[in-house]
């Protein structure tokens, strides 16, 4: 018969410890224990135990956490062989179960915290001086990267994206135009549409559109690409091989992106502007010749070469982003999502951040060009 | 005999658990070392802090003699060389094709010209049975195929030293068998040693000339296959099913 009795520093256990039985032998040893010293318990005598299933290891387990404190451990004894393999195959969660009551203080856990964030930071640097100082040598030696990666990561990053960089460029010229065109209007001040639509785009909303467009369209490519190496342990083959993966896999991309990020910066630029000549002449009657001479006028060389290091600066962020995201990741495929939806929440924060950052240095400083 | 691989005093930390505890093994050239253990013991991180993957918080690592964790890199990259690593799941690069896969190590580090390598590439892949494979794609290949096109580029460099992880893991008895033995003829045709991971009782029984069985990040037996019979230890003698 399936009991539980307790004797001095003992609790006998007995018969079937099975999921049909273990709720009332769970009562019955709450009610034996009532007013009982838990601390005087030493052991735990199985001899009498039949059967067990998952509930009878957890009852036991259960049992013993509770009359473990102070440094004292239950023993159990007179275990039958069948059960000891059965209680065995659970030993590992028993385990777990006691690290994880450990908890830290909070000064413990702001001190981890801090020591964390400090280790993340200097690893981003760490990688981000790799990628960058791994791009200039693979320019000087071709050994350590693959044939034509640089082209067909340009290609990717680059060409790929024109379509889409073209048609939400020209929809933020349009749509920046059309909302300052009722403005403009009422002040007679139609022609500075231009104005407002060249400045714009060459100073901030080409580089930072186009940016954004590729921090979601490449930068996530990029972060899922390693991140499925990392889990893959292609990354791995490649050390194994002797091959530096940030050599081999990220240069290349860096280099790719570099090289692209100002030529779709500057479409972007241009098809913007043509958005805002589309409302110009369409809607606020100026003459196509009257709008360009407008815009030539304004315009300098530096907003051009300011977007231009933005756009570069960004493409930068992009890619050292999403390859700390893919080099990191953890858990498997679940991972691989994780890090890549990370990575471009990431980057686009600090594109705006760097963004904020050049634009005060710009205007407090004037650049001479 | 010279040891060919000595692991000292290797003890390592994940965060604050500790996974390999104090170990120290001798693999002796030309033999096929198995380590062996139940899920989550320590092998494969055993077999990666041997190959460099990662450092240990305390011990030694010496391959062919030398102390890799005192190594600068270049001396690294010339012991990376001399060994040849099969992953777990064959780690191939999926945007390029097998024969692609396996030219990496030739392109990368010999000055051999093109012809010769892809030479090379073809007799490899034909060693391991795959030598109509050369223009597939990884993801074109079985679960078999894809192994046996990651032990080509494993051995590619003709290596001394071999290192398998899990060959074996998720194949069909009879292409596990035939992983197996094309290790072994690989073994005696380039004369290499060979360090397994593995939890297949069948390959252990099949190939294995010696076991390296682990627990809790600790080694447990290290000797011949036909002793661990002897073994009182509870663990082992369910491992094995004796």
């Amino acid at each position: 018969m399936t009991d539980v009795r307790i004797s001095e520093n003992y609790i006998h256990l007995a018969g079937d410890l099975v999921r049909g039985q273990v709720p009332d032998l769970w009562k019955k040893y709450k009610k034996e224990m009532k007013g009982k010293d838990t601390a005087a318990i030493d052991f735990i005598d199985l001899a009498g135990v039949n059967d067990i299933d998952s509930a009878g290891i957890a009852f036991i387990y259960e049992m013993m956490d509770a009359l473990s404190h102070g440094g004292k451990s239950i023993q159990l004894i007179q275990t039958p062989d069948r059960i000891v393999s059965a209680l065995d195959a659970f030993r590992s969660e028993s385990i777990e179960k006691k690290t994880l009551t450990h908890r830290n203080s909070f000064l413990e856990n702001v001190g981890e915290r801090t020591l964390e964030v400090t280790s993340v930071l200097k690893d981003f640097m760490i990688l981000a001086a790799d990628i960058l100082y791994f791009s200039v040598l693979n320019l000087f030696d071709k050994k350590g990267q693959r044939e034509g990666s640089f082209i067909q990561q340009s290609v990717f990053i680059g060409v790929s994206a024109l379509p889409i960089v073209g048609l939400i460029s020209f929809l933020i010229g349009f749509i920046l135009a059309l909302q300052s065109a009722a403005q403009l209007r009422q002040f007679g001040a139609n022609i500075f549409v231009a104005d407002l639509i060249g400045i714009a785009m060459l100073r901030e909303m080409g580089p930072i559109m186009t940016a954004i467009v590729v921090a979601g369209r490449s930068g996530s490519s990029i972060a899922s690409e390693i991140a499925t190496m990392q889990v893959t342990e292609e990354l791995d083959a490649l050390k194994s091989m002797a091959l530096n993966p940030i050599r081999y896999v990220i240069a290349p991309k860096l280099q790719g992106i570099t090289l692209t990020m100002p030529l779709l910066t500057i479409m972007a630029d241009l098809i913007g502007i043509l958005g805002g000549f589309v409302i110009g002449v369409t809607y606020l009657g100026l003459s196509p010749s009257a709008f360009f001479n407008e815009l030539i006028t304004v315009l300098l060389m530096k907003d051009v070469i300011t977007g231009l290091i933005k756009s570069v600066l960004f493409a930068w962020i992009i890619v050292i982003v999403a390859s700390h995201y893919g080099l990191h990741v953890t858990g498997g495929a679940e991972g691989v999502g994780r890090a890549t939806t990370a990575s471009v929440v990431a980057s686009i924060f600090m594109v705006i951040v760097a963004d904020s950052i050049l634009g005060l240095l710009f205007y407090f400083n004037e650049p001479v060009f | 005999m010279e040891p060919i691989i000595r692991v000292k005093n290797i003890t390592t930390y994940f965060g604050y658990h500790k996974v390999l505890d104090n170990i120290s093994i001798d693999f002796l050239t030309h033999e096929i070392a198995f380590i062996v253990g139940k899920s989550g013991c320590g092998k494969t991180t055993l077999l990666k802090h041997i190959i460099g993957l990662h450092r240990p918080a305390d011990g030694d690592i010496e391959i062919f003699g030398e102390n890799i964790l005192a190594m600068d890199e270049s001396c690294f990259n010339s012991t990376l060389n001399r060994i040849g690593v099969l992953f777990q799941n064959g780690a191939l690069f999926n945007s390029i094709t097998v024969k692609d896969n396996v030219s990496i190590p030739l392109e990368q580090h010999s000055d051999l010209p093109k012809r010769l390598i892809d030479r090379i590439v073809h007799d490899k892949l034909n060693l391991v049975g795959l030598g109509h494979a050369l223009d597939l794609y990884p993801a074109q290949l079985s679960g078999g195929m894809r192994k046996r096109a990651a032990l080509a580029r494993a051995i590619a460099l003709d290596p001394q030293i071999l290192f398998a992880d899990e060959p074996g893991a998720g194949l069909d008895p009879i292409t596990a068998a035939s992983i197996d033995n094309l290790l072994l003829n690989l073994r005696n045709l380039l004369d290499m040693t060979l360090v397994i991971v593995s939890h297949e009782i069948n390959s252990i029984k099949r190939i294995a000339d010696r076991i390296v069985f682990m627990d809790e990040g600790a080694v447990k037996y290290d000797g011949d296959f036909d002793k661990i019979k002897d073994n009182t230890d509870r663990m082992i003698k369910s491992f094995f099913q004796f």
